[in-house]
């Protein structure tokens, strides 16, 4: 998810009619492949226009059928330019035989990445298949090659789009404009979500006469269904994305993921997190002390002097922030100009 | 495939977020239908039959989504209970009252480590990972 977010963000940058120093850009075409989940609930005209290409490959493919679609794929598509996100030989290995006979610019999105799976997949030459490295906010290993450029961290929505604080609790289902929002999101493996489902409710027991505890899911389910004792359900909201409502969030608890953590940050927004282990990257180092947790007393107590009265609160005013998929497309359009 | 148990200790799992190991001692018995040894908080009389707490969640008598029923526990008395797939052990009411105690249901620092065998699969064969 946090993958298709991210390209997401870039992409729409990507298509409007001009940079953040207003300069103006052509019209660009997107095609974005995916494999994730996820992709089929997210609606892309909404986000790109209508005349975008956007191939979702089936999530649940093997690794031989998905590195074939993607090779089909590679050949059934014409591009200026290429951007990888994460992975320099892809999800499968299938980008070390394309790369480097692709003559157009290559450009690799380049966030943390595993030191074992730099040593064991020879990741330091894969990443010199790439005319740059676009470092999106956070430190990263190749972070310092003479081709890689850092910028701000990539965000989903600019400032500005961000819904008002009470225009966010409608959204989240608060009908208070007073009471402490807590927003669990439900994102990562499915077994997180579960476990992160879960944990909705254990705080919508503890704090349901105190703040309105709400699920954010992109997929949301009948936590009544699943069993959950219905008068201490937290409520769930099938939102996408979550940022566009974090301003009527007293406290968000979640995943370390790329995008929790950064949507937090930006905005201003505590952040109560789970480190999570994944093969690729490393939450517990995305994570600060202040963020990072590893047990449900240390959530509640968290949570607690979140939505304690003495804690700030929401604030009217909206968040300033730099939205680094704009210095992002700059760096793009010197590498592969658009067509005036 | 046959199924290999560790003798000797509880060979449940079950946790409230994440599953834990149990692996106490002593193990009161196994389970009627898999055979896994259990500890008595792990094991169930259901209509006089003795099962563990997986089994006895898929047990044909386990109750419609949303019901509850009550299972007796040699340990507990009152026994623990199951909403729909997931179960609730006495413990999860110290979370109700807002308790501090340490739960042995929570996530604690070793969870963590117990997710890393899955999420470890090997480099490039794990497509789940985008």
């Amino acid at each position: 998810m946090g993958h298709l977010t991210r390209a997401t963000a870039l992409a729409r940058a990507a298509v409007r009619g001009s940079t953040a120093n207003g300069r103006r850009r052509p019209k660009t075409h997107i095609s974005l492949l995916t494999n994730s989940p996820f992709a089929r609930q997210i609606s892309f005209e909404t986000e790109l226009g209508p005349e975008h290409r956007i191939v979702s490959l089936a999530p649940d493919l093997g690794r031989d059928e998905t590195v074939a679609r993607v090779k089909e794929v590679f050949k059934a598509t014409p591009f200026d330019l290429l951007v990888v996100d994460t992975f320099p030989r892809g999800l499968g290995g299938e980008l070390a035989d394309l790369l480097p006979a692709l003559a157009c610019p290559k450009v690799l999105v380049h966030r943390d990445l595993n030191p074992r799976y730099i040593r064991e997949c020879d990741v330091s030459k894969s990443v010199n298949w790439f005319d740059r490295l676009l470092v999106p906010g956070e430190s990263s290993p190749f972070g310092s090659a003479s081709h890689a450029v850092r910028t701000a961290p990539w965000l989903i929505r600019d400032a500005h789009e961000l819904l008002s604080p009470f225009e966010a609790r409608r959204v989240l289902d608060v009908e208070s404009d007073t009471l402490p929002v807590v927003a669990v999101i439900g994102s990562g493996r499915a077994q997180e979500v579960e476990q992160m489902d879960r944990l909705a409710g254990r705080l919508a027991s503890e704090f349901g006469s105190r703040a309105a505890v709400r699920f954010v899911a992109l997929r949301a389910r009948n936590v009544v269904e699943r069993g959950r004792p219905p008068e201490n359900a937290g409520r769930i909201s099938n939102l996408w994305p979550f940022l566009q409502a974090i301003r009527g969030v007293s406290v968000s608890v979640g995943n370390g993921g790329y995008n929790t953590v950064h949507e937090a940050r930006v905005t201003q927004t505590p952040l109560v997190a789970l480190a999570r282990p994944r093969l690729y990257d490393r939450q517990e180092r995305r994570l600060t002390e202040k963020e990072v947790v590893s047990g449900f007393q240390a959530v509640r107590n968290r949570v607690a002097a979140a939505i304690a009265p003495t804690s700030s609160g929401l604030t009217e005013s909206p968040p300033q922030y730099e939205n680094g998929v704009y210095a992002a497309i700059d760096i793009l359009d010197r590498l592969s100009p658009p067509p005036m | 495939m046959a199924k290999y148990w560790e003798m000797g200790i509880c060979n449940e799992k079950s946790g409230f977020l994440f599953n834990h190991a149990c692996k106490r001692l002593p193990v009161g018995g196994n389970c009627n239908s898999c055979e896994k040894p259990v500890c008595d908080d792990h094991s169930y009389d259901i209509d006089g039959v003795v099962l563990c707490t997986r089994c006895a969640m898929e047990s044909p008598s386990q109750p419609g989504q949303g019901q509850t029923r009550y299972f007796s526990s040699a340990r507990w008395g009152h026994g623990a209970y199951f909403y729909g797939s997931h179960y609730y052990g006495p413990d999860y009411y110290g979370g109700y009252h807002g308790s501090s105690h340490n739960d042995r249901h929570d996530f604690t620092e070793a969870d963590a480590a117990s997710l890393i065998n899955e999420a470890d699969e090997g480099f490039e064969s794990d497509m789940s990972e985008s």
